[in-house]
């Protein structure tokens, strides 16, 4: 299997005073393409530095990141911006989609950052929506959905640019257990399906049970790597 | 990005805070129109000053006049011709005449008479020309009208639109602007009567007036001065051939002016001075008039603008004055650089406010969107993009300003045209503020630079905004 992440004697430090604090302190592992893994960890473990650094939202103090074959520890700004537009794909705890757009136009915001055409973006975001079976929702502004429907709309939009690596940092934080449950499941289906690589943080044990691999994270440290993989296909 | 998509999600944060959008705007307006007024103020006085040296015979006229040493001097050698003074005479004018790159040299006499119609008197100012001369002018005579014959026996006379208000009424002495009513004349219709003679005329109405005290020196400068008291100055009979087109309004180069053919005028003054000096003419010291008839001036056009300089300075060789449109063209330039910077400073100031209020309003969404263009870099928007968002942003509201400010700048023109009166209440020609279309285009593209200068700090610090603390804190 193709290895699509490598992460290499990655550490991270930040300085508290005048001592510094070891926010990832030597970690190494491995994401085969494909795979769902789900990053779990207390608060303040580190977990979401990790992926911060994975995504080239912070740089790292040590170490080497390769996605896809790419260093991107070294990379500059507007080098690491050109990257995740057309590597990666970012679903956000809050959401964050733009309050002014409607659902169908925030889906196909990151197609206008690669320069698509118009009605060539809003006919794939039309797709995506409808795959998230928001084919109501289209129309609606953000405040006029509900949280799970926000987040899904989220999904589609961190899917509709077709990336390599999609990023979920707490997808279901702000959501009740039951919307919970539907966004994992629609999560993991498509992982399934698309054959998507899926790189998920989370606080909760439970939720992580979706994915393939847990990767558990204590203090800066990867303590143990869980093997799932077969569990899903007992559940289908 | 594609532009139209930039453009699309400028316009749509702009609406998105219409109140503050608007406010802005309104600064931006309030700038371009005070720019572009103050700079059509100063427009309007140079174009009026063109209009006045087309009228006066263009870029290539000069206008030569005699040159006298000392009022005291000049007869010094009686009869004979003075070197050290110079007069334009017949001679002159031929002389003119013959010179290289002149393409004519018409003589002007001009000299002050008195009108009268029944109650009112006037005191004109008349001017003397050949009809080429006349021809030159280029006056627009309201329709009807013609210029003086030079073969007809009568002075026939073109009037100024502005001449009326040089009628007084006899009895009380008051005009036009005493009263605020035109006198009640028709320069096409009426005759009147003219004298050339003043101070006879005005010593005889003395004479009548006061009876006595008259046998002073007075009469001495009219010359002949022992038949003057009993002389009356002739009147004649006299009409207007044409009158300048426009009402008392309409200011223009012609406006004070009362034309006729300088042949009749001359014939007039010999017949009437006959054997004494004629008004304004030079004499020797005994009182005897000058052995030829002098002009006051003579209009010179030269074939090219190019050799105007050179002819100016040939003919002031010559021993005269020169006096030249281009010139006086010059030195009214520097004069009105001058003033179209003061007045398009003060109109700056209130740009730069606007300028100010620009960059604040684009600070203000920065700090709000802070979250939202965390986002957007994080899903893949380049920093150059975030960059022209913002600054499309800035330049699209001095865009929308200097549009809506050249708008109001034509109004706010027209208003003062109208009020002003078409410029004649401050002795202008024509409107006092002119808007031309190079002005209008580069109000607008100054608009919208001082907006994206505006612009540019706030777009370069939502450029570099941290992605990660923007969406961090939840």
């Amino acid at each position: 299997m193709k290895k699509v992440i490598e992460v290499k004697n990655l550490y991270k430090l930040y300085r508290v005073g005048d001592s510094a604090v070891r926010a990832l302190d030597g970690v190494n592992f491995e994401i085969y393409e494909g795979e769902f893994c789900a990053i779990v960890g207390t608060s303040g473990s580190g977990k979401s530095t990790l992926l911060n650094m994975l995504a080239g939202l912070e740089k790292p103090t040590k170490g080497e990141i390769v996605i896809d074959g790419q260093h991107i520890e070294g990379l500059k700004e507007d080098e690491l911006v050109k990257f995740r537009r057309e590597n990666v794909g970012f679903i956000f705890q809050s959401f964050h989609l733009i309050g002014t757009m409607t659902a169908l136009e925030n889906v196909a915001l990151p197609l206008s950052f690669r320069g698509e055409a118009r009605d060539i973006r809003l006919k794939k975001a039309d797709r995506m929506l409808n795959l998230m079976s928001l084919k109501k929702h289209k129309k609606h502004m953000p405040n006029q959905m509900s949280g799970g429907q926000q987040q899904r709309v989220g999904v589609a939009r961190a899917l509709v640019t077709d990336p390599k690596i999609i990023f979920a940092d707490e997808p279901t934080g702000n959501l009740d257990s039951h919307t919970s449950e539907e966004v994992m499941r629609l999560m993991q289906k498509i992982v399934q399906e698309q054959k998507r690589t899926l790189v998920m943080v989370t606080h909760d044990n439970h939720l992580a049970e979706y994915a393939d691999r847990v990767f558990h994270i204590i203090d800066g440290k990867i303590v143990k790597i869980e093997n799932l993989g077969g569990k899903h296909h007992e559940t289908d | 990005m594609r532009w139209t998509d930039l453009l699309r999600m400028s316009i749509s944060s702009l609406r998105r805070r219409k109140l503050r959008t608007f406010l802005t705007i309104l600064g931006v307006v309030i700038g371009t129109a005070s720019i572009v007024v103050m700079i059509s103020l100063g427009l309007g006085m140079q174009e009026s000053v063109y209009r006045e040296i087309e009228q006066s015979g263009g870029m290539t006229s000069l206008t030569v006049t005699g040159k006298q040493t000392d009022t005291g001097m000049y007869s010094s050698s009686l009869g004979s011709e003075e070197e050290s003074d110079k007069y334009i005479t017949d001679e002159v004018i031929a002389q003119l005449r013959e010179m290289e790159h002149v393409k004519s040299a018409e003589p002007v006499l001009s000299l002050n008479a008195v009108a009268l119609k029944g109650k009112y008197i006037g005191y004109l100012e008349l001017r003397g020309m050949t009809p080429e001369g006349l021809k030159q002018l280029k006056m627009d005579l309201a329709p009807g009208g013609t210029l003086p014959d030079p073969d007809s026996q009568n002075l026939d006379l073109v009037v100024g639109n502005g001449v009326i208000q040089s009628f007084y009424e006899e009895s009380t002495g008051k005009g036009y602007w005493d009263t605020g009513e035109l006198p009640d004349i028709d320069f096409m219709k009426d005759q009147m009567f003219l004298i050339l003679d003043e101070s006879t005329y005005f010593q005889s109405q003395e004479n009548t007036d006061m009876g006595t005290g008259s046998e002073n020196g007075e009469n001495v400068q009219n010359g002949g001065a022992a038949s003057a008291l009993k002389k009356t100055a002739k009147k004649y009979v006299v009409k207007a051939s044409g009158v300048i087109e426009g009402d008392i309004n309409a200011y223009n180069a012609n406006y004070y002016y009362v034309y006729c053919d300088l042949d009749t005028l001359k014939e007039m003054l010999k017949k009437e001075f006959r054997g004494s000096v004629i008004p304004g003419q030079p004499s020797t010291k005994s009182g005897k008039p000058y052995s030829k008839f002098v002009y006051s001036s003579a209009t010179v056009q030269a074939d090219d603008m190019e050799e105007v300089d050179a002819l100016s300075a040939q003919i002031r060789e010559m021993g005269y004055n020169v006096s030249t449109n281009a010139e006086y063209m010059e030195s009214m330039k520097k004069q009105f650089a001058m003033v179209q910077a003061v007045l398009g400073g003060i109109g700056a100031v209130s740009l730069l406010v606007a300028a100010i209020g620009i960059a604040n309003t684009m600070m203000m969404s920065i700090y709000e969107r802070t979250k939202e263009i965390g986002v957007m870099k994080v899903i893949g928007c380049s920093l150059k993009n975030i960059k022209q968002m913002f600054l499309l942003e800035a330049a699209f509201i001095g865009f929308v300003g200097g549009v809506i400010g050249s708008v109001l700048s034509f109004l706010m023109s027209f208003v003062i045209n109208f009020l002003t009166g078409n410029g004649s209440a401050i002795g202008l020609d024509g409107n006092i503020s002119y808007i031309p279309p190079w002005l209008m285009a580069a109000a607008l593209a100054f608009a919208v630079l001082v907006g994206m200068t505006a612009g540019y700090f706030p777009a370069k610090r939502a450029m570099r905004l941290s992605p990660l603390a923007a969406i961090r804190n939840e």
